[in-house]
């Protein structure tokens, strides 16, 4: 029986992912393995709820992180420095909150990027 | 018959035993020409936190000689990452079977829409949570 070549090749969930987060649908497959298994325990449980919400996270910084490095390259090109609309800006205030209570940002890269945030 | 809609389904088990008693159904899904069987790789993850990745080709000779024939152009699409990220999900002592496999049933319908024009824009499978309240 032929043997698949496994390495090598491109990630097929790692594909399925990057269009999932550019489509805004759901997380990838491993983020729903990780929910989806019958926790025993009390303590699994929170872990799986924890690894799901740091895998959200990375995903959300991700897109903040390309976000705001397009951000940064239009307000350089720009004669005079302009602010992103205020509704953008808000959503992104709130997913920088979002990733500092997941323990992702600390609380010195939180205060950096929303200062940069907020210098438009 | 272009390739029909191709599907990944994982089934999660609460234990790390490799559960060959799940190929003689895939091969009455296959010999009924139902699907064909693009990918299928079963992962354990050992109480130590190892991972295994056990293929078709290494599932051993009676649920091999079930499925041999059926899956002769058999290239595969889960790459190590896959693998490796997917280990990474598991729990120890626990193990999942993944299969990714051509819905050959599908085909003559969406060759059908295409031909009309017409384009299928949704295909999802409902969580049987909400088919049972629906219906409670």
């Amino acid at each position: 029986m032929r043997r698949p070549a496994r390495a090598g090749r491109p990630s097929l969930m790692g594909t399925m992912a990057r269009t999932a987060v550019i489509a805004g649908t759901a997380t990838a497959v491993s983020g729903k393995v990780a929910a989806g298994q019958q926790a025993k325990a009390a303590q699994q449980q929170t872990t799986a709820a924890a690894q799901q919400a740091v895998f959200d996270s990375q995903a959300q910084l991700t897109e903040l992180q390309n976000q705001v490095a397009s951000m940064q390259t239009q307000q350089a090109a720009a004669a005079a420095p302009s602010a992103p609309p205020a509704g953008d800006l808000i959503a992104q205030l709130e997913r920088l909150g979002q990733l500092k209570a997941a323990g992702i940002l600390s609380d010195a890269e939180f205060e950096a990027a929303k200062a940069r945030l907020l210098a438009g | 018959m272009p390739l029909g809609p191709i599907e990944l389904v994982i089934v999660h088990f609460p234990d790390d035993e490799l559960h060959t008693e799940l190929i003689p159904s895939i091969r009455g899904l296959v010999e009924s020409k139902t699907v064909r069987i693009a990918d299928l790789v079963f992962i354990q993850k050992r109480s130590n936190g190892d991972v295994e990745s056990v293929e078709l080709a290494d599932v051993g000779e009676d649920a091999l000689s079930q499925l041999d024939g059926l899956v002769d152009a058999f290239d595969g699409l889960l790459s190590i990452d896959d693998i490796e990220e997917l280990g990474k999900s598991l729990d120890p002592g626990t193990s999942l079977l993944a299969v990714l496999f051509e819905n050959t049933w599908a085909a003559p319908f969406v060759e059908a829409s295409r031909k009309a024009n017409g384009e299928v824009i949704f295909n999802e499978r409902i969580p049987r949570a909400i088919i049972d309240e629906l219906m409670a």
